[in-house]
């Protein structure tokens, strides 16, 4: 089987267009909130738009997530000197993958997703680092399990230099936590919208 | 440095060409044709190569560092877990190529210079950073949904690799916000001071 022949979630994007008449875009937050438990046949990123753009609009959805997480942990006053710049750097790359991925987005006729409402354990250091490990992971399986569909060239590539800073960004917080470096052991596992939208279910407002 | 070597795709265009120019145009389309499948093969096999020749260095690296620095504590656990890591990726990336009908590449001639753990891990850095640069530079190219499965599995153990190293070393494990890949000549030029040189596949 070649690339964007359906190597996502079971059934291909171009057959899922032929058999839904063409996926009409949601708005990110709709497409969260009612993300878990849906037909995991097809590559749900279709929720957030056609094509490339949807799985470029489930990518940004989750980016803003991200970043949304390490603004209000950076304004927590639960973290100070490494782990607070740390945090500070994250988010910082966060907003940076937000704005080339919001770029690639518009460039192919799409418009980004509004950020998603969202809401973070900040009561202690732990609950907000178990909160980032999962957030992270997530993202970086997330953009895995996307890279096979993918088939603008440019959309690709800005994928797969994000997926790996994800990574480093999940092995920082898993090595914080005293955690394994590697997750899932020697071979990263792509997790597919739904997983993904089950993680972060609790950090988003309904 | 070692002389470059045609890939089987560009020595048969060279013979359709060549027969073309004796023979004319119609006899030679079917030889194209076959020698462009063979390039897109090769491109295929060419990508998986370049992720095994990383992988072989970094085990290489891993190897000696054990012998040479004896490593204890959280150095030692990361070298262990690592080297276990790249083991497997070898073992994957050769049964992929050899499914694909491609040889793998052998393991080369590595020099690593380093007088102490400080320094070992400013080169595995930077091997581990080529790699992982390798990876997204390659998996673009790669059209089969197996292969290009596994790299993109593989890339992002390598970025957790990266990111470890470079905890480690006391610095930043994601200084930037994004990895871009790098050709298959820009990666085997970066990590040239450890092998010396490279046959082109």
């Amino acid at each position: 089987m070649e690339r964007g022949s359906g190597r996502g979630e079971g059934i291909s994007r171009r057959r899922l267009l032929v058999l839904g008449g063409g996926a009409a875009a949601v708005a990110a937050t709709g497409a969260l909130a009612s993300g878990c438990g849906e037909d995991s046949e097809a590559n749900e990123a279709s929720r957030f738009g056609d094509g490339d753009v949807g799985i470029l609009n489930y990518a940004l959805t989750l980016e803003h997530l991200q970043s949304d997480f390490y603004s209000a942990a950076a304004a927590s006053g639960l973290f100070s000197g490494v782990d607070q710049q740390t945090i500070r750097e994250f988010g910082n790359q966060e907003e940076e993958h937000i704005e080339a991925l919001s770029e690639l987005v518009e460039r192919l006729g799409g418009k980004p997703p509004a950020p998603p409402k969202t809401r973070f354990p900040l009561e202690s250091p732990e609950a907000a680092l178990q909160a980032a490990a999962a957030i992270e992971k997530a993202a970086a399986d997330a953009y895995l399990g996307q890279v096979p569909d993918l088939e603008d060239p440019a959309a690709l590539e800005k994928v797969l230099a994000i997926h790996t800073v994800e990574g480093r960004h999940s092995t920082a917080i898993e090595t914080r936590l005293g955690r394994s470096i590697t997750p899932d052991g020697p071979f990263a596992k792509p997790a597919t919208v739904a997983a993904t939208l089950k993680t972060v279910e609790p950090f988003m407002e309904s | 440095m070692q002389g470059l070597r045609l890939t089987r795709g560009e020595a048969l265009l060279r013979g359709a060409l060549a027969a073309g120019a004796a023979y004319g145009l119609p006899a030679i389309t079917p030889y194209v044709r076959t020698a462009l499948a063979a390039g897109e093969e090769d491109e295929e096999v060419r990508a998986l190569n370049l992720a095994l020749s990383f992988e072989l260095i970094e085990r290489k690296f891993y190897e000696e560092a054990k012998k040479r620095l004896k490593p204890t504590g959280s150095l030692g656990q990361m070298i262990d877990l690592l080297a276990e890591d790249e083991r497997q990726h070898i073992e994957a990336l050769t049964a992929q190529i050899e499914k694909l009908g491609g040889t793998p590449e052998p393991e080369g001639e590595y020099a690593f210079s380093y007088i102490d753990a400080y320094e070992a891990l400013r080169h595995l850095r930077d091997i581990e950073y080529a790699g992982l640069r390798a990876y997204n530079g390659a998996i673009p190219s790669v059209k089969s949904e197996e292969a290009l499965k596994l790299m993109a599995s593989i890339a992002q153990i390598e970025g957790r690799h990266v990111a470890a190293v470079r905890m480690e070393r006391g610095g930043t494990p994601a200084p930037l916000a994004f990895d871009p890949g790098q050709s298959n000549f820009q990666a085997r030029s970066s990590v040239v001071k450890f092998t010396g040189g490279w046959e082109a596949q």
